[in-house]
Formats: C-alpha cells, sequence, structure tokens
C-alpha cells in the first residue's frame, strides 16, 4: 500500500478474484437447483426429391449420390433447461443410418436453430415451447453409398446448452425411426 | 531547457500522488475489501431473484472502479497525518 501501483495492483486483483467465485456459485446454482430433460416430439411429413444425382467435374471426374429433402414437424418444450445460468440453446436435428453388411455408418445434420432467452429482447419468442409445422429441412441427407432406398434411418434431436459461465453440454432428446420409400420419387 | 523542466513536472505530480501516510494506508487497506465483498454480495442476491447475472458483474465492476479512483492515488484527505520527522542535525556530523 505504499505506492500508487501496489494500491491500483491490490484493487484490481481483489475484484478479479471475487468475480471469479461470483461466476463458481452462478454456475454451481443453476446446476443445483434445475437439471431437467426437456420433451420433444418429431414427425417425419414427407421425403421429397429423392433422386439419384450425378455431377460431372471439370476435370472429367463423375461422382453420383443418392439425395432426399425431408419436411417434418417439431414441438418441444423448454422449461426444464431454463435458469439464470442459460444463454442460449442450439437445436439440431440429426440423421443417423447403419449398414451392417456394408460396414458403414453416417451422421447427418439436417437443421438447426439457435433458441435464445425469452426474455431477452431479440428473442425469437416468448414462451419456452417451440412449435415447428411443415418444417423444411435445411440441409438435405446425401448418401454417397447410394443405399437409402428401403432403408431404415434414425432422427435424433440434439440440444447443445451454452451457458454464461461454465462448460457447453450436449444432450439429446429422442430417438425416432423412420423407413424410407423404396423407389426414388 | 524547456524538456527538463517538463520531466520535473510529470515527475513531481506522480510523486505527489505517490506518497501517502501510514495511518490512511492502513484504512485503505481495510476498506477496499470491505467495500468490494458487499456491493458483490448484495448485488449477487439481487441479482438472482431478477434472474440477469449482469447486473452482478457490472456493479462489482463499477464498485473496483470507483474504489481505484478514491483510494489509489494520495489526495489532501490521505495526506493528514504526517508522521513527525526530527530535525535534520547537521552539526553532529562533525
Amino acid at each position: 500500500m505504499y505506492s500508487i501501483t501496489a494500491r491500483f495492483n491490490q484493487i484490481v486483483f481483489f475484484t478479479s478474484w471475487t468475480l471469479v467465485v461470483l461466476s463458481l456459485l452462478n454456475q454451481g446454482t443453476a446446476y443445483f437447483f434445475k437439471t431437467g430433460k426437456p420433451t420433444v416430439d418429431l414427425k417425419i411429413l414427407s421425403a421429397d426429391k429423392f433422386h439419384h444425382f450425378k455431377a460431372t467435374y471439370y476435370n472429367g471426374g463423375v461422382t453420383d449420390w443418392d439425395q432426399v429433402t425431408f419436411k417434418f414437424s417439431l414441438e418441444a418444450d423448454f422449461e426444464p433447461v431454463y435458469n439464470w445460468n442459460l444463454k442460449q440453446l442450439f437445436l439440431y436435428v440429426n440423421v443417423h443410418h447403419e449398414h451392417q453388411d456394408k460396414g458403414y455408418e453416417s451422421d447427418c445434420v439436417i437443421y438447426d436453430k439457435i433458441i435464445s432467452r425469452p426474455d431477452d429482447p431479440n428473442s425469437w419468442s416468448t414462451s419456452s415451447k417451440l412449435v415447428l409445422k411443415n418444417q423444411r429441412a435445411e440441409y438435405p441427407l446425401k448418401d454417397i453409398h447410394k443405399q437409402l432406398r428401403n432403408a431404415t434411418v434414425n432422427f435424433e434431436v440434439w440440444i447443445e446448452v451454452m451457458p454464461y459461465v461454465g462448460y457447453i453440454r450436449r444432450e439429446k432428446l429422442g430417438d425416432f425411426e423412420y423407413k424410407m420409400p423404396q423407389q426414388y420419387n | 531547457m524547456a524538456e527538463g523542466q517538463s520531466d520535473t513536472f510529470w515527475k513531481s505530480l506522480y510523486i505527489y500522488f505517490n506518497e501517502m501516510d501510514f495511518e490512511s494506508q492502513l484504512f485503505v487497506k481495510k476498506i477496499y475489501k470491505i467495500i468490494i465483498l458487499t456491493v458483490a454480495i448484495i448485488s449477487f442476491i439481487i441479482a438472482y431473484f431478477l434472474e440477469r447475472f449482469s447486473v452482478c458483474v457490472y456493479s462489482t465492476i463499477g464498485a473496483s472502479v470507483l474504489c481505484i479512483l478514491v483510494l489509489a492515488p494520495a489526495w489532501p484527505m490521505w495526506k493528514k497525518n504526517q508522521p513527525n520527522w526530527q530535525q535534520a542535525n547537521w552539526q553532529k556530523q562533525k
């Protein structure tokens, strides 16, 4: 305390320490009081534009694949996850399909959405429920091995919880099976 | 010549704000912790009921800036209890 730099130094780092302790308390009380699992319901309405695509590169090479664009409806309630430490949620719908005899499995994200806090002024909604009706998927599902006809695919709804202070965790909310059409349409 | 004079101006300004007497140093050492801790605890409780953690962080940082402006430089209020220096006695060195 004998010089101006010593006093400045002590005040600044004491403040930093209190902020660290407050942040830990913030994260601790959030996990202590509210950890629930949101409910979600996903219905696949249609599998559109299910074709066999082909593309030619400028150097003469050719590649072909299966491609399909889905339309779905999704209902979810995020009330069990909301606490004062939550900044935003990142919701994404993942398609998982496996082929045992060919020996490969593949994951593909077809839709994602950022969900901010309900009391944020720029938020998408003021309630904690999400209702999507007849939503077209943003990204198509592609299979380079062309095994999508008559295949059983799994739709997984995932959520990524982003807090103000703390680590980011991912949670799987639900699994929904779907059988692809037999022929291209 | 002019450079030397401006050097001593800034140096003497630094020396003015640097020197604080000992009793107020003890006082400052106690009080900044008390101020920042009470502001942090009260704003944490208020922020918990308002469900906004930013209230707590901004008020703690504001309290620390206030402490830095008032307590770190040696204003005249911190120079009131000067120690009694002895008179220099040059004759003893003979």
